[in-house]
């Protein structure tokens, strides 16, 4: 069978179970695939090429000899490189990081693999995963499917351009302020960012630990929450982890969603996007939706927090890359500490130094009342206002980025830019609630992004309208080439 | 002179939670000292990228106690934060700790310790992890660091500068040692268990902290040291530095601080893993039954209930498994004046002096509670007089053994014949050979000849004679 | 304002080699970006308390001890006799 890479997860794991394709067929396809297209793209920044196989070959014998095999059987996930995968080398794109490879697995990563899915490879990101295009990676910029002259968006770029060109069924990334859902709309894929607390943190490689979630990343709806009903889950090992909604619906549950349209994040987008997020909001009315346009003020402080708080917690969470216990090589011998401690995290990329540098200030005794704890203050305040919004409404929408994808290197040069792409996502990660960007159209050939957003724990109003979407807009999952 | 400037002194105390399984926020041992370097780690004690702190529930339960001990105020809801800074024994570099410059958020605050001389408010309890340890390579070219400590839980009390004299200190520490013995939180004769930081000014003087000194015992000696030193200072009309003074250990000084610990900016925040938890009355209430008795109490019991007196029963209080071994036996036989006065008389005479540290008293004895119920019972029903009951009692505390007659028995018994007992002592030394070495070098070995000499002769034998013979033989070796 | 001092002594605290180049690099960038934070200047939110997520210590995690059970360190990497090297500390013995 041929183009077996285009399948979604329920096809990949009908098609195996029934015997109509072997896993290691789907698994050597996605492989040829990886090694034809990402030459250009360069998602991936390993392969476990030998591994995939073999857990594949493993999947068809018990499938053979009539044996149970998990619902994910022979699903190909790629993994964003911040995520710790156990024996497989995990550098966050990070010269800093080169030669770590984890002694343990996320326990998303454990979880995937109970259901038998395959860990295909891992994937680029912004170093840390601080970043909105991909360009800070040590390894390069990963390149947009749709036009390689254009960034992929960021941090999860190499998560979400995998999954664009079919190299893998679908792949985890993380979301700190946007990083999953820019990457997924300026892919033309669907990312979700979960409520905070919802899933397991353990394992992925701290940026900002009250703002950040691991979110799925995958061509269809369904697929997503499928990956959802895996990796969430309350975790002994994450304190942070609350009681969760799961299992989430691959069906409809509710028709007539009050919708409402934040026309703060639409009025300061792109015409061209601007107009495409209208044209969704008429797509939900004409499903049975009931929609309306509001504005809310206090989201012009959002920004500022995000980067305030995510700066902040950056600066201590990367304190402990000094090279003593995992790293890269450079004997310590000989050396003052300072100056060693200094020599290593001088490895660090410029993104990466500008945020632990404003972190730092930001946290300095005197600053840390007018920054740090107002931005605290900030956040409380939003998510009382979006409380009382999500009484009145099932979920807000807006475009998932403001712009369309643009050139690499076009705004490389000014850090500052590059953050304001962030402001239609960072209110979700302030507020710890949950987020969706899925494919609402083109514009000259570059993807736009709608996001669906709700209150916490309500994930499955979000799947509801995304399903509607994705079922009324009729959307067409095409793959780039 | 100087005798009428104002002393004032203030405590920052650290007991390791030794009475716990687990560390702080890993489930590694929390017992680290049997293992060889870097063998009681685990990702989460060696900052490992992606790792997340677990807060143990019984260190918050024993620093509850604590704090309930001290008569600390508990809030409802408690956090932690990061304290950041960068050193080699640092996994994460960063400590967490309870405290914060911004406010507070201990487990314990506004607390009072009564002892002998007066009382001590304290500041506040909390809790936080202990770092990793470093020692250093042979050339100084670098450094060696072992993880196997560092997560391990420590629970953090300071005292308002409540203190004016040493010896003050002193008396504080010891009942505070009592207290955490006795709540089984920790046992401070382990090594590296507590640490004490002190802070003193005298008069109008700057602040001086002294730190590292790493035994309760030694605070008085710092302090006093560093009193001297100030005062004589001041005598001179030299003006104190406020500084950070650290303790010698090995010359019994305190000396500069070598390290720039210059404005250190910790940028504290909260720790964004570590939900804010929820303490609530119910469980402070069911914390508060089970409690394990504290010294006080257990004196006022020891008054009220076994009628012993004040002296006797400080003496047990002081040293928790005398007060452990007296209960033990007093249950089997209820003699409490009896049993705790051949404690406190006899069975301290025995203990040597290294034993007489705080609460090892019984590691050497060997005599059972239920064999010194018994030697009581035989004296307080007149089955054997009063020297009788004590050579018994001699015998069992060396030997383990309880031999049994009356007094005309014993000396029916007794074994005059000084040849006699001379081939006995040939004997013991010419099986003893090792100890009779080590006799050679440490006295107290000898009673250890005299005990395997008493066993042989079964106590037959004079044992003030036996040990002076014993004493004159070793002089030939 | 932000001055290129500093950002050295922030780059001090956070152990950062920064070459002159990142030096001059970094410092408009910096001021321009602390500059944005300024619009928070502008709220008076006296009367929030930050949002913390709460947890019963009850439901905190039981007091048993277990062995990671695999290497955590890899035993060849930076070591002496089982100890991890590190390089020359303050402290002379």
């Amino acid at each position: 069978m041929s183009r077996l890479y285009d399948l979604s997860i329920d096809e990949v794991t009908d098609g195996i179970r029934n015997q109509h394709f072997s896993a290691e067929e789907y698994v050597s396809q996605i492989l040829e695939r990886i090694s034809k297209r990402d030459v250009d793209i360069k998602a991936f920044v390993s392969v476990n090429t030998d591994d995939a196989i073999e857990s594949a070959r493993r999947i068809d014998s018990k499938i053979r000899k009539g044996e149970k095999v998990g619902h994910l059987a022979g699903i190909t996930v790629g993994i964003k490189d911040n995520i710790s995968t156990k024996g497989l080398r995990t550098t966050c794109a990070s010269r800093v990081l080169t030669d770590y490879v984890p002694p343990y697995d996320a326990t998303v990563i454990r979880k995937l693999k109970e259901c038998d899915a395959i860990i295909i490879g891992k994937l680029n990101l912004d170093e840390f995963a601080m970043g909105s295009t991909t360009e800070f990676s040590n390894f390069g910029p990963t390149r947009n499917p749709w036009n390689l002259e254009y960034v992929t968006g960021g941090s999860s770029g190499g998560s979400a351009a995998a999954v664009a060109a079919a190299e893998c069924t679908a792949s985890l990334g993380s979301d700190t302020g946007g990083s999953v859902r820019c990457p997924a709309s300026f892919c033309s894929v669907i990312g979700f960012k979960p409520t905070y607390g919802s899933v397991s943190r353990y394992g992925l490689i701290a940026y900002s630990n009250s703002l950040e979630q691991i979110g799925p990343i995958a061509r269809t709806v369904s697929d997503v929450i499928r990956l959802m009903n895996v990796i969430s889950g309350v975790d002994p090992n994450d304190d942070t982890t609350r009681t969760v909604a799961s299992p989430y619906s691959v069906e409809v549950t509710r028709n007539r969603l009050r919708v409402a349209l934040l026309t703060n994040l639409t009025v300061n987008a792109q015409p061209e996007v601007s107009k495409c997020i209208y044209s969704a909001m008429d797509t939900l009315s004409s499903a049975g939706c009931i929609c309306e346009e509001i504005t809310l003020d206090s989201l012009e402080y959002a920004l500022a927090s995000y980067y305030v708080i995510a700066m902040a917690e950056a600066s201590s969470n990367l304190a402990r890359y000094d090279n003593i216990r995992y790293g890269f090589n450079l004997d310590p011998e000989g050396y003052e500490w300072n100056s060693y401690f200094a020599k290593v995290r001088g490895n660090f990329g410029d993104e990466v130094k500008r945020r632990i540098i404003v972190g730092t200030y930001i946290l300095s005794s005197g600053y840390y009342g007018r920054y740090y704890l107002k931005a605290q203050k900030v956040r409380a305040l939003l998510r009382r206002e979006f409380k009382s919004l999500y009484s009145k409404y099932d979920v807000i929408i807006g475009p998932t980025m403001p712009i369309l994808p643009f050139r690499i290197g076009e705004k490389i040069g000014d850090p500052i830019k590059i953050y304001y792409t962030d402001i239609d996502t960072v209110v979700s990660n302030l507020t710890g609630m949950p987020a969706i960007s899925i494919p609402a159209g083109f514009s000259n050939g570059l993807p736009i992004g709608l996001q669906i957003m709700s209150d916490e724990f309500q994930e499955q109003k979000i799947f509801d309208a995304a399903l509607l979407f994705e079922r009324t807009a009729k959307i067409q999952v095409r793959t780039p080439l | 002179m100087i005798s009428t400037y104002n002393t004032k002194i203030g405590l920052e105390i650290h007991c390791q939670l030794t009475g716990l399984e687990s560390k702080l926020f890993c489930s590694c041992h929390c017992d680290y000292r049997e293992y060889s370097p870097n063998e009681n780690i685990c990702p989460t004690c060696t900052g490992l990228p992606g790792t997340l702190p677990l807060l143990n529930q019984t260190a918050v339960e024993k620093a509850a106690m604590v704090c309930m001990a001290l008569r600390c105020t508990i809030p409802n809801s408690i956090l932690f934060y990061r304290k950041n800074y960068f050193y080699l024994d640092l996994p994460k570099n960063f400590q967490l700790t309870q405290y914060n410059a911004h406010g507070i958020s201990s487990i314990g605050v506004d607390g009072l310790l009564g002892y002998e001389q007066g009382e001590a408010r304290i500041r506040r309890v909390q809790l936080e992890e202990d770092p990793g340890r470093l020692s250093y390579m042979n050339g100084s070219s670098g450094s060696l660091i072992d993880y196997n400590r560092a997560g391990v839980p420590l629970v953090e009390i300071v005292t308002e500068p409540d203190f004016h004299d040493p010896k003050d200190v002193r008396l504080f520490l010891n009942k505070l040692a009592s207290i955490v013995e006795h709540l089984g939180v920790c046992d401070t004769r382990l090594e590296g268990a507590v640490r004490c930081d002190a802070n003193i000014s005298i008069g109008d003087s700057r602040r001086v902290e002294i730190k590292n000194v790493s035994s309760f015992g030694d605070v008085e000696k710092a302090l006093k040291f560093e009193m001297t030193r100030q005062k004589a200072m001041l005598n001179y009309e030299m003006e104190i530095r406020g500084e950070t003074r650290h303790w010698d250990e090995q010359r019994k000084i305190t000396k500069q601080s070598r390290s720039k610990e210059e404005e250190q900016d910790y940028r504290y925040f909260y720790e964004p893993d570590i939900p804010s938890i929820q303490i609530d009355e119910d469980y402070l209430k069911e914390l508060r039954s089970k409690m394990p008795e504290l010294p006080d109490e257990r004196k006022e019991r020891f008054i009220n209930y076994y009628k012993l007196t004040e002296h006797v029963s400080k003496v047990l209080i002081d040293h928790k498994d005398l007060a452990d071994y007296f209960e033990e036996s007093t249950k089997i036989y209820f003699a409490p004046k009896e049993i705790s006065n051949i404690i406190v008389t006899d069975l301290m005479s025995y203990a040597d002096d290294d034993s007489k540290k705080l609460g090892s008293t019984i590691r050497n004895i060997k005599m059972t509670p239920k064999q010194l119920a018994e030697i009581a019972r035989m004296i307080k029903e007149g089955i054997v007089n009063r020297k009788t009951g004590k050579q018994i009692l001699y015998e069992a505390v060396l030997s383990g053994n309880l031999i049994i007659a009356s007094e005309n028995e014993m000396n029916f018994r007794k074994i005059d014949d000084e040849g006699l007992i001379l081939r006995s002592i040939e004997n013991v030394f010419e099986t003893e050979s090792l100890a009779v070495l080590d006799a050679k070098k440490n006295p107290n070995v000898s009673n250890y000849l005299l005990g395997k000499v008493m066993e042989l002769t079964k106590g037959r034998v004079d044992p003030g004679r036996a040990l002076s013979l014993i004493n004159k033989k070793l002089l030939e070796y | 304002m932000v001055s290129k001092d500093e950002i050295k002594h922030l780059a001090w605290l956070a152990r950062l080699d920064l070459s002159e180049e990142e030096l001059l690099k970094y410092e408009s960038q910096i001021d321009r970006i602390i500059q944005h934070f300024d619009i928070l200047d502008g709220l008076t939110l006296d009367i929030l308390e930050p949002t913390y997520f709460t947890k019963s210590v009850r439901n905190l995690r039981l007091d048993q001890a277990k062995d990671f059970g695999e290497n955590v360190l890899p035993k060849t990497r930076n070591r002496k006799d089982g100890y991890l090297k590190g390089p020359k500390s303050d402290v002379k013995q």
